[in-house]
């Protein structure tokens, strides 16, 4: 069950150089697991009261699965973009498999619980059902601003800094600075209005 | 706010700006930027939430910071997948989760031992209790060992399955295509030549595994797999069965309503006895949740939709579902009739297995009750045969050619004359299964005259359309009846290409199936095909007939192979003619070359049954193991494939197990009388059971008949036997006959003993094999 071999996650890199779109699914693929892991050390770090950086772990991550004799500082941007919306996938992932937990063998269309944003300690349900909201809102915001979603996913469910996002995604750190402000916002009005 | 591009990136950037303004600043600058008040209040509501969103909880950490709790719950509560993980580490890699459904989760994993990816289906641990050493688990394992012995091409495979800790868990292929479920949901009500198709897929894996006595017992569009292909796959044979199996112990009643409620299975699809606990439940109960599907398919919902759980399960067992033709009102009346009677509350009551499913489906979409007035146009006439359904005529098609007994049981043909005043209704899919019907699937598209090879008279067009039906029959009556059919549709329009086709193919067929003797059969259909041809010169069901019986009948060997060339020019996509193809090559002993052609066949389709003629080719080039898994497979689908037993028995002659030779040979000879007794006999004597072999012809000799056109099998029969003399009777009755087979007398195993006398060759050069 361990890592997968690392010249396939280094291949696929590779291939997304070259602009092959099957590459990126590969590549998702590849790392999932890795990154799953990664979420259970954030876990251990909150629970032992340390705090650990998800890009500390999600550049452990590359190194492990990477062959960096043969990458190049491009393929490290890519990874950390492509792990970024992984990070997505395995959280919101958790946050519908909590919400099946929790509803045992309800029908589906049963309503999910309201999500209230404002109190300062959410119960665990309803930071599931937030994440699950905030998912559907971020791929509207996808559909007409798609590098404001792509800096979501990198500042927010990889917790890259900003001067790392800048650098995976290509653009300038105060353009990151900037345009996060402006994401979360939207988002934040999207969730209150879906709550409503 | 639903942002247009050029509105969205000016507010961002405003309020961007503003964001790193003053507080006091920003309503001057939103001011200065826009005019109209409703663009500054929506800046305003933007910059506001993005004040707020900095404080909100939800951005106070990263994600997996705020998901953290999520995550620890998710893993409190479901240690089996890491437990699972860790037991199968050697063997699968556990990956994402692909779905989750009432009895498991399904994640997509890799196996390691095969490189491949497959999808791991972990159920769920409180449907398996443990409650003995020979607990739950282990009546599962049992029971979902027999679904996993089923091999067919509508169903999902099942790789593995294992329990460990308490878990039980099951491997399929991993299918990247969504669930017939997914397509209702996002594609709604498909169109009903695509719901005949699923329903037939879902019915022959149903007619398959029943026969293998296996059922399914949760049939549901969540267990309908598309392929990219459009075709259906049943996933989860037996997993349903084995989950009961696992919750009560042998003998009891299967399910208890009163106890947990826990009851196995779909309420929206299942049968009445399954609600009840019936314990005699059977292979039917999957026939009324595909009669559900089929509802659901047609009508949009599944019978009793949009109740609570428990009403519906009282539903199916108490209320008559309103009739499909209410709420569909425009299908063939056969169509809804079927699914009626599907839903039947009675076992009794519904058709008695899958099999007859199919035959009423053919049936539903042939039955001139469901012909509209709108056929008589002759565009819709031409209409291109939509290429799912014209596979389905295909496969009718070439089961019905390449083997003597019917694919599933005879059809019952509906003929009365006065039946066509009912519902009319407008379906073209009716056109599509019966149009091209016995191996007329012409791969263009007709934009030609309707002088050419359509009509646009209706009335002879339903004639033809009945004889169609009637020559996939393949009975004698049947025949002959066609053939009233397709002269009454030429009397009406003596331009009916189509027609002229049919009547070639019926002639054909009677010569090649022994009803009529060769002499009188043959050159009956070839007039007829070269009539089509004169009338359409591009009509390729025409050539193909002709060119087959080119080579089967007149053993005019190069006029054949210029024949099927050209056909093959007309229409390269048309399965059935590659089949031809490779059956005149390996005629002609060239074997790779006629590999090839069924090759290409499968390729143009992949559902073609090559596996007799593939079988054929690999036992005459003395391959008897290759021979033997193709034959087998072919045998899975159709067990009433005579020749299928009949080529087994020679591959495993010429592997030297005898009894296993003469065991497939009698179960041939039981299915196809005479012919495969005479073969029987050759497999006797070859396996030194002389005595035996005798007596076998003797029977055969006294039952009569036309043994003549048989002479192929009793030269067979007496080559095994030794005696030259009678050997060559018995091949000149069959030369001067033409008789059926005798296009393979050059390169057929069973001759071995005749081929040093200089008789065979001289035989061989009078037929041009030499």
């Amino acid at each position: 069950m361990d890592l997968p071999a690392d010249h396939e996650i280094t291949e696929a890199l590779f291939a997304l150089r070259d602009r092959e779109p099957a590459a990126m699914d590969r590549v998702m693929e590849l790392v999932y697991d890795q990154l799953c892991r990664v979420a259970h050390r954030q876990l251990d770090a909150e629970s032992t009261g340390h705090t650990l950086t998800t890009t500390a772990l999600v550049h452990e991550a590359y190194l492990k699965l990477v062959d960096q004799t043969r990458t190049r500082w491009q393929d490290r941007r890519h990874f950390f973009a492509i792990a970024s919306r992984v990070m997505r996938r395995i959280l919101i992932d958790y946050a519908r498999r909590h919400r099946a937990v929790r509803r045992g063998g309800l029908p589906d269309g049963t309503p999910p619980t309201p999500v209230s944003l404002d109190e300062a300690e959410l119960p665990v349900a309803e930071r599931a059902e937030a994440l699950l909201a905030l998912d559907e809102a971020l791929d509207r915001l996808d559909r007409f601003d798609p590098r404001l979603a792509r800096i979501v996913e990198c500042r927010y469910f990889a917790g890259l800094t900003e001067a790392e996002t800048a650098a995976a995604l290509g653009v300038s750190q105060r353009t990151v600075a900037r345009e996060w402000a402006v994401a979360k916002g939207w988002l934040y009005q999207e969730l209150v209005r879906d709550a409503d | 706010m639903t942002p247009t591009d050029e509105g969205w990136e000016a507010l961002k950037l405003a309020v961007e700006d503003a964001l790193e303004l003053p507080i006091e600043a920003r309503a001057a600058h939103f001011d200065a930027l826009f005019r109209d008040a409703a663009r500054r209040a929506e800046a305003t509501r933007l910059l506001n939430a993005c004040e707020r969103a900095a404080g909100s909880p939800i951005f106070e950490l990263p994600a997996p910071g705020f998901a953290a709790p999520v995550v620890a719950e998710v893993d409190r509560r479901e240690p089996e997948l890491e437990k699972l993980r860790s037991a199968l580490a050697d063997r699968y890699t556990i990956g994402r989760e692909l779905g989750r459904g009432g009895m498991a989760t399904v994640y997509l994993a890799r196996d390691e031992r095969h490189g491949r990816s497959v999808a791991l289906k972990l159920l769920r641990p409180e449907l398996v209790p443990e409650v003995s050493p020979l607990g739950g688990a282990a009546r599962f394992q049992r029971e979902i060992e027999f679904a996993a012995r089923l091999s067919h091409p509508h169903i999902l495979p099942l790789y593995d399955s294992g329990a460990t800790g308490g878990l039980l868990y099951y491997i399929t292929p991993y299918v990247d295509g969504d669930t017939l479920r997914d397509r209702l949901r996002s594609g709604g009500r498909p169109p009903l030549d695509e719901s005949l198709r699923l329903l037939r897929d879902v019915a022959r894996a149903l007619a398959h595994a029943h026969r293998q006595g296996v059922v399914h017992r949760d049939i549901k569009p969540s267990n309908i797999l598309l392929s990219g292909e459009g075709d259906a796959l049943v996933a989860d044979f037996g997993v349903a069965k084995g989950l009961a199996a696992a919750q009560n112990p042998p003998g009891e009643s299967e399910v208890d309503l009163t106890d947990g409620a826990l009851v196995l299975g779909t309420p929206a699809y299942m049968a009445p006895e399954q609600v009840t606990g019936d314990p005699r439940i059977d292979h039917r109960a999957d026939l009324y949740a595909l009669g559900a599907v089929a509802y659901e398919l047609l009508a949009g919902t599944p019978p009793f939709a949009g109740r609570p759980r428990h009403e519906q399960l009282a539903a199916h067992v108490s209320e008559t579902p309103d009739p499909v033709a209410t709420r569909r009102p425009d299908i063939p009346r056969g169509l809804a009739d079927l699914v009626d009677r599907l839903l039947a509350k009675s076992p009794e009551n519904r058709p008695r297995d899958a099999d007859e499913v199919l035959r009423l489906l053919d049936a539903a979409v042939v039955h001139p009750e469901s012909f509209s007035e709108s056929v008589a146009t002759s565009d819709r006439v031409r209409r291109p045969v939509p290429r799912p359904l014209r596979h389905v005529a295909v496969f009718i098609g070439l089961t019905v050619l390449w083997s003597s007994t019917p694919m599933t049981g005879s059809r019952s043909a509906r003929t009365d004359p006065g039946a066509s005043a009912g519902s009319p209704t407008e379906n073209p899919a009716t056109l599509a299964v019966a149009g091209p019907g016995l191996g007329a699937l012409p791969g263009r598209a007709r934009a030609d005259g309707p002088s050419e090879s359509g009509t646009t008279d209706r009335e002879a067009y339903e004639l033809f359309l009945r004889g169609r039906h009637l020559l996939n029959t393949r009975q004698r009556d049947g025949l002959f009846r066609s053939l009233e059919y397709f002269e009454a549709a030429i009397a009406r329009d003596s331009a009916f290409a189509r027609a002229h086709a049919g009547i070639a193919d019926a002639w054909a067929f009677l010569g090649m199936f022994g009803h009529a003797p060769p002499h009188e059969a043959f050159p009956r259909a070839r007039a007829a095909a070269e009539r089509a041809i004169a009338i359409d010169s591009l009509l390729v069901e025409a050539h193909a007939t002709l060119a087959h019986l080119l080579f089967v009948y007149e053993w005019n060997w190069p006029a054949a192979e210029a024949a099927l060339e050209r056909a093959i020019a007309i229409d390269p996509r048309y399965p059935l003619l590659r089949m031809y193809y490779a059956s005149f090559l390996h005629s002609v002993g060239r074997p790779d070359e006629a590999l090839a052609q069924l090759a290409a066949a499968k390729e143009l389709e992949p559902l073609t049954p090559i596996g007799l003629l593939s079988g054929r080719i690999h036992v005459d080039a003395g391959r008897p193991e290759e021979a033997i898994p193709v034959l087998r497979e072919a045998i899975e689908i159709d067990p009433r494939l005579d020749l299928a037993h009949q080529l087994l028995a020679h591959a495993h002659l010429r592997m030297g197990r005898g009894a296993e030779a003469i065991a497939s040979m009698r179960r041939a000879a039981e299915l196809s009388g005479a012919r495969d007794s005479a073969q029987l006999a050759y497999v006797l004597a070859a396996t030194g059971d002389t005595a035996e072999a005798r007596r076998v012809l003797e029977r055969v000799f006294e039952g009569g008949g036309p043994l003549d056109l048989l002479g192929f099998h009793f030269a067979m029969a007496y080559a095994g036997l030794g005696a030259a003399d009678e050997a060559f009777r018995w091949l000149e009755a069959a030369y001067a006959q033409h008789a059926s087979f005798m296009n393979l007398l050059g390169v057929s195993t069973g001759f071995e003993s005749l081929r040093p006398d200089p008789r065979f060759d001289d035989m061989l050069r009078r037929m041009g094999l030499r």
